[in-house]
Parts: C-alpha cells; sequence; structure tokens
C-alpha cells in the first residue's frame, strides 16, 4: 500500500485542495475577506488530509474489507474537525450565529464535494 | 591624556577578545577532528568510553543550564512551562512503556512501528501546542499595540495568523510519522546532538557577539567531518562482536531500521554527532559562562522565589550530581544494562532542550 500512497497523496492532497477552496470560496459567509477563504481552503484541508489518508488507513485491519467504513468515520472526522479549526481561528466571539451555521455548511459542503468527485473519478476512470 | 589610557585600554580589550575568539575557533575544530577521528577509527570503543565519561554530567550541566534560564515567575508563561513539564514527564514515561512493552510481549515489527508512530505523533502535537502558546505571546503583544494605535476598526477583520501554519505542518508530520514509522526517532537520534549548537549560538550572541562570524565558520566543519566520514566508511564492513553491547550500540544508531548501510558508518556518525554535543555543553558553555560556579545556586533566577525554593533548587543540583555518581556506578557494574536504561530515560533530557528552545526564542 506504501507505493500507491505515495503516487495518490500529493496529486489527491492538491486536487482536494482545489476542489474545497473553490466551493469555500463562494459559500462562506460574506464575514470572512477573499483572503481568508483562499486561506481557509488550503489551510483546512493541509490539516485534516494528512490524517485521513496517512493515519486512519492504520487503523483498519483489512483496509480493502473495510473501505466503507473507513470513508465514513473518514468523512465524519474531516468536516467536523475542519468545522471545529474554523471556529478556532477564523471566528470571533463577534461572529453571529447565521454567519457560524453558513460556514460550517460550507465546509461541509466542500469535503462532501470532494469526496463525491474522488469517488467518481475512483469508480468510472481509475 | 585621558583619552590615550582609554583608547589603549579599549585596544587591549579588543586584541584579549580577538585572541579568546581565536583559541575558540582552534580548540573547537581541533575537539571535531579529534572526535572525528576516533569516532571512524574506534567507533565502538569510543562510544563506550565517552558515554561512560560523558553522559551523566552533560545531563546534570544541562538541567543547571535550564534552571538558570527558567524565569522565577512564570506569569502568562505558566500554561507554557506547564504543558512542557507536563509533555516531558509524560512523554518519557510513553517511551520508557513502549521501550518496556515491546520487550516484555514480545511485539511484531508491525507493533513495535504502531508504538512508535503513537510516541512520535504525541511529541509533534505537544511540540505544535508549544509553538502555538509561544506564537500567541507574540501575537497578544502586537495585537495590544495595534488597538493602541488604530482609530477605526474595520468590520471585516482577519483572525488568522501566520503562526496558525504551525498545524498543518504539525498534522503533516504525524502523517509521516504513520507513513514511515520510527523515523523521527532516529531523526531524533541523528539531529538532538546539533541542537546543542543552537543553544551555544543563543549563548555567544549574549555575551560574545564579536564571535559570531567565526562561530558560524568553525560550524562549516560538522558537515565536512561528516562528510570525510561517510566517503571512508560507506563501504565499510559492518562492525564485528555479536555480543550484546556492540549489538546494543550499533541497534542506538539505527543499524537494524537503516539496512544496507555499515553498521561502522551509523554507530561513527552517531558518536560523533554526541561528542560534538557533549563538547558543547561540557566545555564549550560553561567556559562561556566562566565565573559562575555551576553549584551556587543563590543566583538561580527560581532560586530567588523564597528560601524554600533555594533548597529546592539545591535539591535538584546536588541531587543530580548524585545520580550521576550512581549512573558511573552502574556503568561500572554492568554498562550494557546501564546504557540501555539511560537511553530510555535520557529522552527527558532531548525533550527539556525542546521545551527551552521553543520557550527562549
Amino acid at each position: 500500500m506504501d507505493g500507491d500512497l505515495w503516487l495518490f497523496v500529493l496529486p489527491g492532497y492538491l486536487v482536494t485542495i482545489a476542489i474545497e477552496t473553490s466551493v469555500l470560496l463562494v459559500a462562506l459567509s460574506a464575514s470572512h475577506k477573499i483572503k481568508d477563504r483562499l486561506i481557509a481552503g488550503v489551510w483546512l484541508t493541509a490539516c485534516t488530509y494528512p490524517i485521513v489518508v496517512l493515519v486512519m488507513p492504520n487503523f483498519f485491519a483489512d483496509f480493502n474489507e473495510s473501505y466503507w467504513l473507513y470513508l465514513l468515520v473518514a468523512e465524519v472526522f474531516a468536516p467536523l474537525a475542519e468545522c471545529l479549526l474554523f471556529t478556532a481561528v477564523f471566528h470571533t466571539a463577534d461572529t453571529n450565529r447565521g454567519d457560524r451555521v453558513r460556514d460550517f455548511a460550507a465546509i461541509v459542503g466542500a469535503n462532501l464535494a470532494s469526496f463525491l468527485i474522488g469517488h467518481a473519478y475512483h469508480v468510472w476512470i481509475a | 591624556m585621558s583619552d590615550v589610557v582609554l583608547t589603549s585600554v579599549a585596544d587591549h580589550s579588543d586584541s584579549k577578545d580577538q585572541l579568546g575568539c581565536r583559541l575558540f575557533a582552534v580548540s573547537a575544530i581541533g575537539i571535531a577532528c579529534a572526535a572525528a577521528l576516533l569516532a571512524g577509527w574506534a567507533p565502538l570503543g569510543f562510544s563506550i568510553a565517552t558515554v561512560f565519561l560523558f553522559a551523566g554530567p552533560h545531563n546534570w550541566y544541562e538541567i543547571r543550564y535550564f534552571l538558570s534560564r527558567m524565569p522565577s515567575r512564570w506569569g502568562r508563561r505558566r500554561a507554557f512551562y506547564s504543558i512542557a513539564i507536563a509533555g516531558c514527564v509524560g512523554l518519557t514515561a510513553m517511551f520508557a512503556l513502549n521501550s518496556w512493552l515491546g520487550q516484555t510481549m514480545h511485539l511484531t515489527s508491525e507493533g513495535w512501528e504502531s508504538l512508535s508512530s503513537l510516541w512520535s505523533s504525541s511529541l509533534i502535537l505537544w511540540l505544535a501546542v508549544l509553538c502555538q502558546l509561544r506564537v500567541g505571546e507574540s501575537s497578544k503583544q502586537s495585537s495590544n499595540q495595534n488597538t493602541k494605535q488604530s482609530t477605526k476598526q474595520s468590520t471585516k477583520q482577519s483572525t488568522y495568523q501566520w503562526g496558525d501554519w504551525v498545524w498543518p505542518v504539525a498534522l503533516l508530520g504525524v502523517g509521516v510519522a504513520w507513513l514511515l514509522p520510527m523515523t523521527l526517532g532516529f531523526g531524533l537520534v541523528y539531529l538532538h546532538p546539533l541542537i546543542a549548537l543552537l543553544f551555544l549560538q543563543r549563548e555567544l550572541r549574549r555575551r560574545r557577539p564579536s564571535w559570531l562570524p567565526t562561530y558560524y565558520c568553525v560550524l562549516c566543519t560538522i558537515p565536512i567531518l561528516l562528510a570525510v566520514l561517510w566517503m571512508r566508511l560507506a563501504s565499510a564492513p559492518d562492525l564485528p562482536g555479536e555480543d550484546n553491547l556492540s549489538l546494543t550500540i550499533a541497534r542506538h544508531a539505527g543499524s537494524n531500521f537503516f539496512s544496507g548501510i555499515s553498521s561502522h558508518l551509523l554507530v561513527a556518525t552517531h558518536v560523533f554527532l554526541e561528542n560534538i554535543h557533549y563538547g558543547v555543553w561540557l566545555i564549550a558553555i560553561p567556559l562561556l559562562t566562566f565565573g559562575r560556579v555551576p553549584w551556587r545556586v543563590a543566583a538561580t533566577p527560581v532560586a530567588k522565589k523564597s528560601a524554600v525554593w533555594r533548597w529546592v533548587v539545591r535539591g535538584v543540583i546536588f541531587g543530580g550530581g548524585a545520580v550521576v555518581l550512581l549512573l558511573w556506578v552502574g556503568f561500572a557494574a554492568n554498562y550494557p544494562m546501564t546504557r540501555d536504561i539511560y537511553f530510555t530515560v535520557a529522552i527527558f533530557h532531548v525533550l527539556a532542550e525542546f521545551t527551552f528552545l521553543i520557550g527562549t526564542v
């Protein structure tokens, strides 16, 4: 698996950043500057991607057989962790509830988009 | 007349400083060359002798040095130092537990790798927390200044700080720790000796700033000597000796991990770097702080807090001295076992070095 992983890690990283940043650029609340949206797109993925791709597979005994369980855990962990990280860094005490909810929805949407596109690639192209 | 006297005093002082700088450079290069020669020629014997003689004393001097750098009141650094100490103790305990588990439960290589990755991940996250706390201090200082200076706040404020990149870097490190288990562990084995050079640079910056250019030139000899060692020993056969001690020394240098590389080269490299580390802590830094008798603790900031703290510091200094003597007795009685125990527990001093490196930036 390690050999395949090396080929997958960097391209996957860059594609995920591209997809998620595109969604966040449009979907985050108006209280965030463009610069912060771009940074968030890169920063959030940079935090969670290594955990999802490099760490989590080690906790599944037979990775191929438990692939769907891994996906479920990863796709719950990633948006949850990114919402917490985003709140810690980009929200302040002045951020209103509506903006927070919209930001969280944007993050979940970004992760869903990258998951669906990645899965479609895996099923139909790879 | 007084101007002439002042000028000649200043000239005398400058020439004394230059002489001291040249002596420092010549001694440092001489010691480094001698260490490289002995490490390459007789790595096992040199390792045994230097660990026996210098391991304990250098740890003792490090404790003394860190006590002198620890502020008497932690104040806004309370969280930093609390987490640092908890991390040093916790990670050392975890390291020792992993070692014990691996040996008593006869773990497979996958088991060892998982334990190693878990420990490495904990270390990285701990370092990230310490870095974030330090960056947070600097951010609070600059934002307090900005608040005083600015008159009108924008409705869109960027709360993002450059220090927040600590987390992606740390989490990438965690990923690498699981992708390449034991890499960080052996990275520490080979890189931690060089941390002493950073502390030496800081002491020179404080006490002998004019020596810094010479110091940087002296540092260039280290990669040169390493290159010479590698060229000479790249095709050397593995070290002889199937006894427990020789195998342990080779294992500590990563002979099981770096398969395909001569254990002679690995042990020689490790011993050379360790002796650079010992030389800095036992010769260079003590000479720079010459005039401060290491066992006199009254001037230590922590000791100035109260009479009780003075006794605590004395206890640490003299207790540490007793441990050094005990270590020598242990080495004399059963060198392989004492060495194994020492290298397990000595991770504490590596973690303490990280703490003060981050804390005194």
